[in-house]
């Protein structure tokens, strides 16, 4: 899976902190600006409105005398004043009365805006305005109830802009110093919140690395003292559990080491007990033999032996209870037993070697050796099987088998001898059990298969199904001429394709003969 | 497409292999020969790109089979499909340029063993 790119908390928590505290600064001082800037704006216009008023009231007496000097002389007092450009002084019927201009050229101008200003208002009105070069006071003029005239003040605004473009500088420069504080301020809280969570991501980063885990030093006094806590804790436990699991692991690796190496060397000693396949040679003019163990060891085994002379031998094809250890713990049985039965033949040379009889000795000793006698014998060990004699002086075959059938071909023709339907061994056979004995005489080129129940039963083919009696006959049927090594490929061959990925079900033993 | 000549006296095993190779695809099997003589005379009539044989053969078996055609050619791809184990063996056979696949064998193996040409 792809990993998301990850972005730092700590540089989420500087932006957030960062910006939500320069927005702050930021509108707190265009807030401070607006206010003065109107603050200084009413303030001019109140000074001004109270220079006019003050200047009306002693006018009043120079234009009920129509005295133009002395209101001249009145008028320019406000020399004084750089900033005011002017002053007029209009009768009730709008005359200009006098007038004082700091700069000539304006006159006209200033006469125009007082007009304007005029127009919006009655005579009588007192009333100020601003534009952007000029503050207006108007004020009426009066003797007693009796209105005389009005007097307009005008002054320029470059006083007025000065300061505030002053105050403008002052509140930048007071923005930048606290957006400066503010961000080391965040820079500082960043650390304090983000440390810890760093703490934490580093000893995570060593557990991720199969580093040694040491403690947290929890030095917190917040909900990070309760976490630090939580994870130190949790920790020791994991690594605990951890140093438990590993040697577990360690005492399962070599019980497993112990035991496979006694299973292989139980593997070696089995296959001792399997015979040389080159005594096959000495009997039959081809042969092929598959043996495959499910596991390292297996419940299946063969014997092959030469008898009183060099004509006569004996195979048998044994599948013991189930397979792996216990299985050859059977074949081990087995092969004590054949043994004994193998002596008695040797020794009794008149006797004739019945394959029935020896499946039936097979039977009462397995049967007294694992106390199977009993009804209450815990044990229920046993093993289909086949047994073949073969006399190559006399060409006869006996055959005799538990659960286990015999195919031969004879003159093209595929035969089978099914064998008694009654193992070996088992609790639930009888002691006396007789099993049927078969004859067969041979000829050559005639070719003989024995099969353990593994072939047969291997699930496998789409459908998972058992690969089946029908079908191993078909094998011989299409492939029993060629030479038996080839078959033996056949039958591997095909069982590889069928089985495909499904598991082995049990041992698998075949063994080809051809006269 | 390249030629291939399938040498195997087992009707199976010349069937399987066959199968193998139309599955993987871009081999055409030009002729099949049921032991080594008749697989030299082959090759010298198909010259084959390709040669799939068996080592237990009748006649000639697969060893001899591959010494005669590689005095006959240096350059032609061989892949010997056996059962047999033995080391000794197996160590003649791949100095003749040949590569191994041990019987039974699945598609996945023959693939491999004629992909170790390239």
């Amino acid at each position: 899976m792809q990993r998301k790119k990850l972005r730092s908390i700590k540089t989420k928590l500087l932006v957030l902190l960062g910006s939500s505290a320069a927005i702050a600064v930021t509108i707190s001082s265009i807030a401070i600006f607006i206010h003065t800037f109107v603050e200084y704006q009413e303030q001019a216009k109140s000074s001004l409105f109270n220079t006019a008023n003050i200047l009306s009231k002693n006018l009043s007496a120079s234009m009920e005398f129509d005295d133009k000097q002395s209101a001249t002389i009145l008028l320019n007092t406000l020399q004084a004043n750089k900033n005011i450009e002017g002053a007029f002084v209009f009768t009730k019927d709008k005359q200009l009365f006098v007038k004082y201009i700091e700069n000539k050229d304006s006159s006209s101008q200033l006469l125009k805006e007082i007009e304007q200003n005029y127009n919006k208002h009655t005579k009588k009105d007192s009333f100020t305005s601003i534009t952007k070069k000029y503050v207006f006071a108007n004020v009426a003029i009066f003797s007693g109830e009796d209105y005389l005239g009005n007097l307009s003040l005008v002054r320029n605004t470059n006083a007025l802009y000065n300061t505030i473009y002053k105050q403008l500088i002052v509140s930048v420069l007071s923005f930048l110093f606290s957006l400066t504080i503010v961000i080391v301020l965040a820079l500082k809280l960043q650390k304090k919140f983000t440390s810890p969570i760093f703490m934490l991501e580093e000893k995570m980063n060593d557990i991720a690395n199969n580093r040694p885990f040491s403690t947290l030093v929890n030095e917190n006094d917040d909900e990070f003292y309760t976490l630090f806590e939580g994870f130190n804790s949790t920790m020791q436990q994991i690594t605990q559990q951890t140093q438990e699991l590993e040697k577990t692991k360690q005492s399962i690796e070599y019980i497993h080491k112990h035991t496979r190496e006694s299973i292989e060397y139980a593997s070696l000693i089995q296959g001792a007990l399997l015979p040389d396949n080159n005594i096959f040679r000495d009997y039959f003019k081809e042969f092929f033999v598959i043996w495959h163990p499910k596991d390292t060891v297996g419940g299946d085994i063969y014997f092959f032996e030469e008898l009183r002379h060099e004509d006569e031998c004996l195979l048998m094809a044994i599948d013991c209870t189930g397979h792996g250890v216990p299985g050859a713990f059977v074949t081990m049985l087995v092969k004590a037993i054949e043994s004994q039965i193998i002596s008695h033949i040797m020794h009794h040379d008149e006797e004739i070697v019945s394959p029935a009889t020896i499946l039936s000795i097979f039977n009462t000793n397995m049967k007294h050796l694992l106390k199977q006698e009993d009804a209450d014998s815990i044990s229920n060990a046993g093993f289909d099987g086949a047994v073949l004699y073969y006399n190559k002086k006399e060409n006869i075959i006996r055959f005799a088998g538990a659960e286990t059938p015999l195919y031969y071909t004879e003159d093209d023709e595929i035969k089978i001898i099914k064998g008694d339907r009654y193992s070996v061994g088992y609790k639930k056979c009888d002691t006396n059990h007789k099993y049927k004995e078969h004859t067969v005489e041979t000829k050559n080129g005639m070719e003989f298969y024995i099969s353990t129940d593994g072939y047969f039963d291997q699930n496998g083919g789409t459908k998972g199904f058992p690969f089946g009696k029908k079908r191993f006959k078909e094998i011989i049927k299409e492939y029993h001429k060629e030479s038996m090594a080839n078959q033996q490929e056949v039958f591997l061959g095909i069982m590889m394709e069928y089985q495909d990925e499904e598991e082995t079900n049990d041992d698998k033993t075949v063994i080809g003969l051809r006269i | 497409m390249e030629k291939v000549l399938i040498v195997d006296d087992s009707k199976f095993s010349r069937t399987t292999i066959k199968k193998a190779l139309e599955s993987i695809g871009g081999y055409e099997v030009v002729g099949e020969a049921i032991d080594g003589v008749d697989g030299v005379e082959q090759y010298e009539t198909l010259q084959p790109d390709l040669i799939v044989a068996d080592m237990e053969m009748p006649n000639l078996n697969g060893l001899e089979m591959i010494k005669r055609i590689r005095i006959l050619s240096n350059d032609v791809k061989i892949v010997m499909v056996t059962s047999v184990a033995n080391q000794h063996l197996l160590q003649d056979i791949k100095k003749l340029k040949t590569s191994i696949v041990k019987k039974p064998f699945k598609e996945g193996d023959l693939l491999q063993a004629i992909k170790s040409f390239r």
